[in-house]
Order: structure tokens, then sequence, then C-alpha cells
């Protein structure tokens, strides 16, 4: 059973999009910014461990 | 105004129905949850200036405050945010996860009030004793550790605290109690059971804090002569770190509600989530044994077992919850046909701008990757040497209670104002941009923390490192961690600000809410079982995440095999 095609038709309405304007970009941006942050530090500690 | 807020439109039965969660909800179990939600956010207030204080003193930089005032506010700042603040909306959580879930009216509301009257005048006496205190008493901290000694007033606030909580417990308690006997062969909706696991874990807690504080109040008071300061150790953490957990099981119970009520998310299995939760039940408790990983008065094999072994049993149930949760989140929207067929479709169209939402997705994330993580590695004897009471022990439990719990509990308060309060939200696009600014901000501070605390040994509990009076050693190397941690930790405080001007605002100038259903639930769902959806994103997920987690205990080791060689 093809599992995507039904889901495309759940409850006979389509795909449905709901509108969550710029957040999604704004998630993205600081998930981004906190993972740079982490490797930033941890790039750091490697340093003062060998450098 | 206040009594005003508390109040409702209910019908001659006393029950009014929720428009927008279709859950009956009686007055009596609404106007408890109410008032302690309020209460906690007081708290939130109060333990949030305090931050303020104490950030701008360990930026050492700034250097606000004297060593006298800094452990006054360090004091507040750990009572109020960690114990009045989460506990109080605890009791919250319990009032909505029992009578209101269950449709019921709660029996001994009055008791609740009771309680809750004791816990106010509880944690006013303690926010007293704590602002008055002179030498040669000394400054509780949170962990108030015997033989030094703290304000009477201090120990009998903590007794009557705890003592006020239990009695505020006891109408949950009976409201399950009524619930199974009257239908036996009904299963507790998961989130019922995640709030009876809570209660459970919270009696455990409450009971090692008065077996702790009643002789101390007695030894304080002169009455016993002596106390074992080994002992007050190790009962101590029986409900210093018993009360965390409380936290945790509290916000993963909310993490399944806020899921579902703002993203349409379903329980994927209910047998594994519950399991997940009696794992708790029999192992989470024994992780208050890590605090105790440096105390010569315990043997090596009594640390060994209960964090190396038996904690496991914890974490393993915490991994299931992070997969369980998202790929509920995951199948739920695919379900409803949301954000089509892709890997991350479901994610890229879920309600970012609403900040239930967001605020509960952040809280996930964050606590998994930062006090997750770091919670199971320092929770390791070996690796605990490195960690044990440097500045990395605030930047864990900053990423445990605060972008982890304090975060959840946020989002679950802006639902509240719409829900319970049934005001609408003002000063919306704050309300939009508070969960991210915290969450980064928050953040940034704990990574600071644990930085300052793992490569430089920073302690925790001190206001001056850089320049230690007495002696040319210093941990002036830290110091630009110590500005980030300032600056991040002051930029936290302005979103912590914003969140209570947000609910504040709503509560007292806020339109009455409409019944707003959101959008995923108001999507018909596929007759499919939720079980035939893919999950795919979420394993993808999982598996970056066990990749981190990997790489960063492979790391420790690293770090810990180059700092000494043990025995010679």
């Amino acid at each position: 059973m093809d599992e995507r095609s039904d889901e495309g038709r759940a409850g006979g309405v389509g795909p449905v999009v709901e509108d969550n304007g710029p957040w999604f970009a704004v998630f993205v941006v600081v998930i981004v910014i906190l993972f740079a942050t982490a490797g930033a530090a941890v790039v750091h500690s490697l340093l003062a461990t060998f450098g | 105004m206040a009594i005003g807020l508390l109040e409702g439109s209910y019908g001659p039965d006393g029950f009014r129905t929720c428009e927008v969660t279709g859950l009956k909800i009686h007055r009596s179990a609404e106007v408890p949850a109410k008032m302690f939600g309020l209460t906690a956010v007081v708290a939130l207030i109060l333990g949030g200036i305090a931050a303020l204080l104490v950030a701008l003193t360990r930026w050492e930089a700034v250097g606000l405050l004297q060593p006298t005032q800094f452990y006054k506010y360090l004091s507040l700042h750990a009572w109020n945010l960690l114990i009045f603040w989460m506990v109080f909306m605890e009791v919250a959580i319990l009032y909505v996860g029992g009578p209101m879930v269950l449709g019921r009216k709660m029996p001994g509301s009055k008791l609740a009030r009771l309680g809750w009257t004791v816990m106010v005048v509880s944690a006013v006496l303690i926010e007293y004793a704590i602002w008055t205190t002179t030498y040669p008493d000394q400054q509780p901290l949170l962990t108030s550790y015997a033989p030094l000694k703290s304000s009477p007033l201090f120990y009998l606030g903590v007794n009557t605290f705890i003592l006020g909580t239990v009695v505020s417990a006891l109408p949950f308690f009976a409201c399950i109690w009524q619930e199974k006997n009257e239908h036996p062969g009904r299963t507790l909706p998961l989130v019922s059971f995640g709030a009876f696991v809570t209660g459970i874990i919270a009696v455990e807690a409450l009971l090692g804090g008065l077996i702790t504080y009643v002789p101390t109040f007695l030894w304080r008071i002169g009455v016993v002569g002596h106390i074992d300061a080994s002992w007050y150790r190790q009962m101590y953490w029986i409900i210093g770190h018993g009360s965390q957990q409380i936290n945790l099981a509290a916000m993963i119970t909310v993490w399944y509600f806020m899921t579902h009520l703002t993203a349409g998310a379903e329980v994927v299995s209910e047998k594994v989530s519950r399991g997940a939760f009696i794992l708790y039940l029999f192992f989470i408790n024994l992780g208050a044994a890590h605090h105790l990983m440096a105390d010569p008065a315990v043997s090596a094999g009594w640390r060994m077992w209960n964090t190396s072994y038996a904690m496991y049993g914890a974490v393993l149930a915490s991994l299931i919850h992070a997969f369980a949760i998202p790929a509920g989140l995951e199948a739920g929207r695919r379900r409803r046909g949301l954000g089509g067929d892709s890997w991350f479709g479901w994610l890229k169209t879920a309600p970012w701008h609403d900040p239930g939402f967001s605020a509960t997705a952040l809280s996930i994330i964050l606590f998994g990757f930062l006090g997750g993580i770091t919670g199971v590695l320092m929770g390791q004897m070996q690796l605990n040497t490195m960690r044990h009471n440097t500045l990395a022990v605030p930047g864990h439990f900053h990423g445990t209670v605060a972008v982890g719990t304090t975060l959840a509990f946020m989002g679950l308060v802006y639902y509240v104002v719409r829900l319970l309060f049934r005001k609408e939200w003002v000063l919306d696009r704050l309300a939009r941009l508070q969960p991210y600014l915290y969450g980064i901000a928050m953040s940034i501070a704990a990574m600071a923390m644990m930085e300052a605390g793992i490569v430089y040994g920073v302690p925790r509990r001190d206001p001056i490192t850089t320049s230690i009076p007495g002696t040319s050693f210093s941990f002036s190397a830290a110091s630009p961690m110590l500005e980030v941690l300032g600056i991040a930790a002051s930029v936290a405080v302005l979103a912590g600000a914003i969140f209570v001007l947000v609910t504040v605002a709503s509560l007292l100038f806020g339109e009455e809410a409409e019944a707003r259903v959101p959008v995923p639930l108001a999507i018909e769902r596929s007759d499919r079982s939720v079980h035939g959806f893919s999950m795919r994103g979420t394993l993808a997920m999982g598996l970056f995440f066990l990749v981190v987690f990997a790489l960063f205990y492979g790391m420790d080791w690293m770090w810990l095999s180059r700092l000494w060689t043990f025995g010679t």
C-alpha cells in the first residue's frame, strides 16, 4: 500500500499548509546559531587542549 | 480584579465545556489551577530579577554585587525559580492532568485552597528569612548544607512549604482514586497517567524533604544537639534532586499535551510511552546520587551502582520520550495531511508562529541537546570529576530547568491564558518572538557556563574568580566566557520579562478569547491507524542526536584522559 498517496488524501481535504509566516525561518536561524555556537565551543575546547 | 480573573461562567452543575479542547471543566478544579498558575508567575518575576543581579555579578567586569549580597540574591534566585515557580506550576498541572482531563469535579477543593495558602505563607517566610539573614547565620543557597546554619525561619518555612504541597496534591490523588473506583477497567489518558507518575515522584521527594528538614529544624533551634553532615547530604538530595525530577516528569507530560493541542500530535504507542513513565518511577530518583560523586561518605560501589548503572533506566526512558513525542508529531500531522509527504514537510509547516508550539518544540530540542546529554555525562562517576563543583554544573541545569522546563511551562501558560482565563493575547508579535529570544539567549548562557567550567575549571557559586584576594592565582583566562554569560543571561531575563508582560497584560487588558480550535485539530484525520504513517523524519533527527551524543561522550573521555593520571 502506498502510504504517501493516502497521506495526501487524509480526511479528503488534501495536503494543508498552515500559514506560519516567517517563523519557521526564525526557528531554523535560531537552531543554526546555536549549533554554530556549540561547534565554536568545541573547537575552542580542542584548541585549549592541543593548541 | 484578581477575584474576577479567577471566576468564569459555569453551568448549574459547576461544569463548563472548553470550546477548543472539548474538555469538561469543573469550577472546583479550574479556580485552584488559576490560583497556582498566577502565583507561579509572581515567583518567576522575583526569581528573574534576582537572576539578572547574579548574572551581572558573575560577569566580573561588571561585578554588580558584593559577596554578601551575591549569596542573598543567589539564594532568592534558586528558591524562586527552582522551587516556587516550578512547584506552583506543577500543582496546577496536576489539576489540569487530573480532574480537567478526566472531566471530573475535584474532590476536596478546599484542601487545594488550604494547601495554596500554606505554600504562599511558607514561600513568603523563606523569602523573608533569606532577605534578613545576617552573620553568623549563612545564606542557604538551594542546598542549605548542614552544619552551616541558616535562619530558623528558613527551615520552618521549608517544612511548612513541603506540607502545603502535600496537602495541595491530595485532591489530585483523590480524583484519580475516584476515577479508578468508578471505572476500574478504564485506562487513564496518557496526560493523566503522566501527571499521576509526576505526583508519585513528588510524594517521594516531599517525604525525603520532611526526613531531611524536620531534624534539621530541630537541630537549628537547639532541640537536637548534633546533625551528621554526611547524613544530611544524602537525605537532602532525595528532595534536592527529586524536586527536579518532578520538573522533568511534569515537563514531559506538558510536551505530550502541548504538541497534541497546538500541532495535532498523536501518541504513537501508548504502551511504550507509559512504559517510559514507569521507568522514571523506578529509576529517576537514583540519579540524585550524582550529586554525591565526590562525597567521601559513600562508597565508590554505591556511587557507581546508582549512577552508572541504575540511572540508565531513567536515561532510557528519556530517550524513549525523545523519540516518541516527535514521532507522534510527525505521524499525527501526516495523518491529517499536513505538510505533504516529504521528509520534513510536517515540521516545516508546523505552527511556529504559535508561542505555545514554538516554546514546546524548542524546549524538547534544547533540553535534549543541552540538558540531557550533559546530564548523562556528568552523571557518570569518572566524567563527573571534570565538572564537579565547576560552573559547568549550573550550565547543565540551566539546560534542563531553564531552556527545558521553564520554556515548556511558558508555552503552557500562553494556553492557560487563552483556555482557562479565556483572554486573547495582547502584544501578539512579542508573544511570538519571546520563546525564540529566551531559547537562544538562555542556551548561549548555559553553553558559556559549561565552557568556563570544563575548559578553565571556573568554580560555581563564587562571585570573584578572576582576581581572588590574597593569591596570584586566578581564572582570568575565562573572562570572555563570563562576559558571554552576562550578556546572554541579561537577554534571557529580558525575554522572561516579555513573557510576564504579555501574560499579565493579556489577563488585565485582553479581550475575551474566541473559541478558535487550532488548525491541526480542526482537520479531519485519515481513517488509517497512526502506525501506518511514516516517521522517517524523526528517525533521521534521532540518529543525528545519537551521533552528537556519542561525539560529546567520546570527547569527554578524551579530555579526562588528558587531565591527570589517577593514583600517581
